[in-house]
């Protein structure tokens, strides 16, 4: 695992800005559901969203005391904060993750497009050949590879998961 | 009585072959449907239990016991070879047991797994059997500003229990508590943070919740940079555990195992707070608080005791009092229902067979999963040979399909990848992860009760304090966090003394 | 080596793409596939038994497996979402009951009731009044008598807003003409729990939850909203026998999407009458203390129309109809 937190003031200022949007949007949408509720309260009862307005408070004071021990530990230590020959190679190496997620997230529609098994061979074949070109280099070899461990997940979500456990998954 | 009843149906049982290959086949498929991600044992239970609508009720009991029991320990299989559980209590394992599988000591985390779930087991049945009455009894003194108070206690065990700061920890509880309130309300039915979506609306389960916050998260960590380092997979290494390291260890099974059968006694307290409460307790009392998180034995060995011994503990409630304590009781209940059992006050004495039933199918279940779980181990095992970009990519299947079958909504796949996203990022940003999970499931018991006992009191906050169970519950909280602050006072005030601290506060 | 994973290749490939031929080679008759019976709660809780049973049935009439989905979320929102979407096929039925009449109008994104099909109807769940024993309050005059000198000395247990026993709690009181000082609670298990451990005095739950209770003497049952005596509680007089005129219960109905054929309606109505009608389905019936009435499908749909006019007004009062779904 990476190192904890406080050992970077890069990260400490990063995870402030992350607590601080994320308390952000809680606190949007809390506002929103809170207008929208016509309910009556009963007595004694703080309401449905006492707590939420007290965590998202208490993760928003984290959020501005995070952010400004990182703005003033990354300007004690003299950080840069982007270099670009840093913003390149993270890209690549950042690539995979990124496009993996972005595959997982058209699962769904792609289950519904051409039913679960298609999909799941579709999503396997792509991912198992790329990463064998990941390892060890661009080949053709690594399709047919690619072609049998697709199928047979395939197969196996068909078999396992549709035939014998019946779920109701899109086909 | 009771006990001869119990001796009379286990010589019955354990001498018909017939039933012990229902066991034995029980088992085999509670640990297979349990180690499938996104199986759960309560899914588990519910699709075998149409195979016994058949059945003589004794016997459907030993089959519905023995699926259970095996598959609470399945969940345990993926969470330490995969990162992926399927439980509460498997969170905790994966913390140690992953790391111990990728150091190549996948069988010694499968094997301390194993144990502490049997040990844990018999000694939450053996407190069943010899105390249900009076644990029953110790029950129902817990109402509603005591629920509160355990889950408060299990939040504030649970923040001791990450490695690097325990106050950021917290903040990521309270994270995670905000995210437990998205959906409906238990108490208004009022829409918090929804959005007036369907999807939000649906709240975020649990399940769909952690296979992306451990399992995909995993991977996606283990994506960057792919390829150009070399990944090597972990050797095997030795799959037998030396006797002498699991008896060395039987304090901590103990304690887990009391922590366990007591907390699950507690009707919906659950299982969760049960292993958050024992994790921060071991690693509390440990003398090498910070090789947790890293692969020890010990934080394997308390969460899996406290975590079987409150399937004991839960079946308190439901024996005497006739109330489901979880989610799996309320299915096991359910499933007796169909078979004519109804569990309740009259259930001793109108009918101790059917008790007896209970207890000795526990019994076979424990020894059966311990047997040949054992027998798996080994096989289990070669599932860390799998080359990583064909083990990604299957994993990262199961996770699609796991998170859709648990409530059969394709809406669950997208809240896992979100929390897989969510993470990847905190992993990276060095944030802990579990106080994340937990403050899901742990926080809507604590705001239900917490409001609930508001009503009772008419807003009166004291009612925590005047009641006794609750109020020393919330003065070991209090001293339990102002503790690391009067150590880090008295470093700062004298700076020659090293005091052994076991949080670095902010 | 190449050849041979080729050929493995290709092996697989074929199979795959025969699989969902096969379907289309298959009778017409329905049903020819599994029938989906979507449940809206989890596992183990009350209608899931209730369709799980219906479903054992229902599989040996129809010749067909039938498998129950727990759709949940949303106070049963979801799944009745699901039930509302899923194709007009036959092949997803549902397991409604009033929570769904509650959601329709108190949830926007809810569906409306128009948009399913009633296809039978399987039993009626009254409302009853329950207290512990122990509190010297044994009849319901006792009870009344007790509340109107002090009404927040008995707290009641129910369902959040737009729950069953929420809707009793509502109707019940108001009627007797008393005031109760009511505890929600998520569910009916949490209900009882609150009852066997004295947190609350009273609840208003269906008979289901609490008979073992009711029979064991911990709980007394001080009356029933039902015209006719429980079949399970014969000693238990009805609010109409003690001069008060209740009567109030939730159900439980199958359900499909609108659309469906009329042919296949059809046979779904009659199967599922067979199944409801069933010895086997009978007797767990009588031991879960359902009350069993089926009817068919205009029946249903009449039933369901009443429960509506009777929840309406209460939900509108309560201030619990969303904004956009008021009648005007």
């Amino acid at each position: 695992m990476t190192a904890t937190m406080e050992d970077s003031p890069l990260k400490t200022l990063c995870s402030g800005v992350l607590f601080l949007t994320l308390s952000a949007v809680g606190w949007a949408a809390l506002r929103q559901s809170e207008n929208t509720y016509t309910g009556t309260p009963m007595p004694g009862d703080p309401g449905a969203f006492f707590l939420a307005h007290l965590c998202i408070g208490i993760v928003a004071v984290a959020a501005v005391v995070l952010t400004a021990r990182g703005v003033w530990q990354c300007v004690m230590t003299g950080q840069r904060l982007m270099s670009p020959r840093y913003m390149v190679s993270a890209s690549r190496d950042w690539a995979l993750a990124l496009g993996f997620v972005v595959s997982l997230l058209a699962m769904p529609e792609g289950m519904r497009w051409l039913g679960t098994p298609y999909a799941v061979a579709a999503f396997a074949i792509f991912w198992v050949f790329v990463l064998l070109t990941a390892v060890r280099g661009w080949s053709w070899r690594h399709l047919p590879e690619a072609a049998l461990f697709g199928t047979g997940a395939a197969l196996t979500v068909h078999l396992v998961f549709i035939r014998l456990l019946n779920l109701p998954l899109p086909v | 009585m009771l006990l001869s009843a119990f001796t009379d149906v286990l010589m019955e049982f354990a001498t018909d072959p017939r039933m012990l290959g229902l066991v034995a086949l029980g088992t085999l498929l509670g640990l297979v449907l349990g180690a499938i991600p996104g199986i759960s044992s309560t899914m588990a239970l519910a699709i075998l239990m149409p195979v016994t609508f058949a059945m003589q009720p004794g016997v459907a009991i030993l089959f519905l016991m023995s699926v259970f029991m095996s598959s609470v320990y399945g969940g345990s299989i993926s969470a330490i070879l995969m990162k992926l559980p399927g439980t509460p209590a498997s969170i905790f394992t994966q913390i140690d047991g992953y790391p111990m599988a990728q150091s190549g000591r996948a069988g010694h985390a499968l094997t301390y797994a194993l144990v502490a779930s049997t040990v844990g087991g018999l000694i939450g049945l053996a407190m069943l059997v010899l105390l249900a009455p009076v644990l029953a009894g110790f029950a129902t003194n817990f109402r509603s500003p005591e629920f509160a108070a355990v889950a408060l206690f299990g939040i504030v065990m649970l923040s001791f229990a990450s490695n690097g700061s325990t106050l950021v920890a917290s903040v990521v509880g309270f994270i995670g508590v905000a995210l437990g309130m998205v959906g409906f309300d238990a108490l208004s039915d009022a829409q918090r943070m929804t959005m007036n979506t369907p999807m939000l609306q649906s709240g975020l389960n649990l399940i769909p919740v952690i296979i992306g916050l451990f399992g995909l998260a995993e991977i996606l960590n283990n994506l960057i940079g792919f390829g150009r380092t070399t990944h090597s997979r972990p050797q095997i290494g030795k799959i037998m555990l030396p006797l002498r390291e699991l008896t060395s260890r039987w304090k901590v099974m103990l304690r887990g195992s009391i922590i366990g059968t007591f907390i699950g006694a507690v009707p919906a307290a659950g299982s969760a707070v049960a292993v958050s409460i024992a994790y921060g307790q071991e690693r509390r009392l440990s003398k090498d608080p910070d090789a947790f998180g890293k692969g020890h034995p010990d934080g394997v060995v308390a969460p899996e005791a406290a975590n079987s011994a409150s399937v004991g503990g839960s079946l308190i409630p439901l024996i005497a009092l006739g109330v489901p304590g979880d989610t799996i009781t309320a299915v096991l209940m359910g499933a007796l229902m169909v078979h004519g059992l109804t569990p309740g006050p009259l259930l001793f004495t109108s009918s101790p067979t059917f008790v007896a039933w209970i207890y000795v199918s526990v019994l076979l279940a424990l020894i059966s999963t311990l047997v040949l779980g054992l027998g798996m181990i080994r096989a289990a095992v070669m599932v860390t040979r799998i080359p990583p970009q064909l083990m990604y990519v299957f994993i990262a299947v199961f996770c699609v399909i796991g998170a859709f079958a648990i409530r059969n909504d394709i809406n669950d796949v997208y809240v896992m990848l979100t929390f897989g996203v969510i993470g990847f990022v905190f992993t990276r940003l060095g944030l802990p992860v579990t106080p994340l999970a937990f403050g899901l499931i742990l926080g809507p018991i604590l705001e239900e009760n917490l409001r609930r006992s508001l009503m009772i009191s008419r807003g009166s906050w004291s009612i925590f304090l005047e009641r006794p169970i609750s109020a020393i519950l919330i003065a070991i909280c209090v001293i339990l966090i102002t503790l690391p602050l009067f150590q880090w006072l008295r470093a700062r005030l004298r700076p020659a003394d090293i005091v052994r601290q076991s949080n670095k506060p902010l | 080596m190449i050849r041979r994973k080729l050929l493995t290749t290709g092996f697989y490939l074929t199979i795959l793409a025969a699989l969902p031929l096969q379907a289309a080679f298959a009778d017409d008759a329905f049903p020819e596939k599994p029938i989906h019976i979507t449940v809206v709660w989890p596992a183990g809780g009350g209608h899931d038994l209730v369709a799980r049973l219906l479903g054992n049935e229902l599989s040996t009439i129809m010749g067909t497996p039938v498998v129950i989905d727990n759709v949940t979320g949303a106070g049963g929102s979801t799944g009745m979402r699901h039930i509302v979407n899923a194709a007009p096929d036959g092949y997803t039925i549902g397991v409604m009951g009033l929570h769904a009449v509650s959601q329709a109008y108190m949830n926007t994104n809810a569906p409306e009731l128009d948009g399913l099909d009633p296809l039978a109807y399987i039993s009626d769940e009254p409302g009853a009044l329950q207290i512990r024993a122990g509190l010297g309050i044994d009849t319901l005059e006792e009870y009344i008598a007790a509340m109107q000198s002090d009404p927040m000395d008995l707290m009641n247990g129910n369902d959040p807003q737009g729950g069953n026993s929420f809707v009793f709690a509502e109707v019940i009181p108001a009627a007797l003409g008393v005031e109760m000082m009511k505890l929600p609670y998520p569910g009916h298990a949490p209900t009882v729990t609150a009852l066997l451990t004295g947190e609350v005095q009273t609840a208003t739950l269906p008979v289901p939850p609490i008979i073992e209770h009711a029979n064991a003497g911990t709980l007394h049952v001080l009356g029933v909203a039902s015209e006719d005596r429980h079949p399970q509680l014969p000693d238990v007089p009805t609010f109409r026998e003690q001069g008060y005129d209740i009567v109030v219960n939730d159900f439980v109905m199958m359900v499909g999407p609108k659309g469906i054929p009329d042919a296949v309606s059809a046979k779904l109505e009659t199967s599922l009458l067979e199944a409801i009608n069933s010895d086997g389905f009978r007797a767990a019936a009588e031991r879960s203390a359902m009350v069993l009435r089926p009817l068919g499908r205009a029946e249903a749909a009449t039933e369901l129309a009443a429960q509506e006019e009777l929840v309406y007004p209460l939900l509108e009062t309560a201030g619990l109809v969303a904004t956009e779904l008021l009648r005007n």
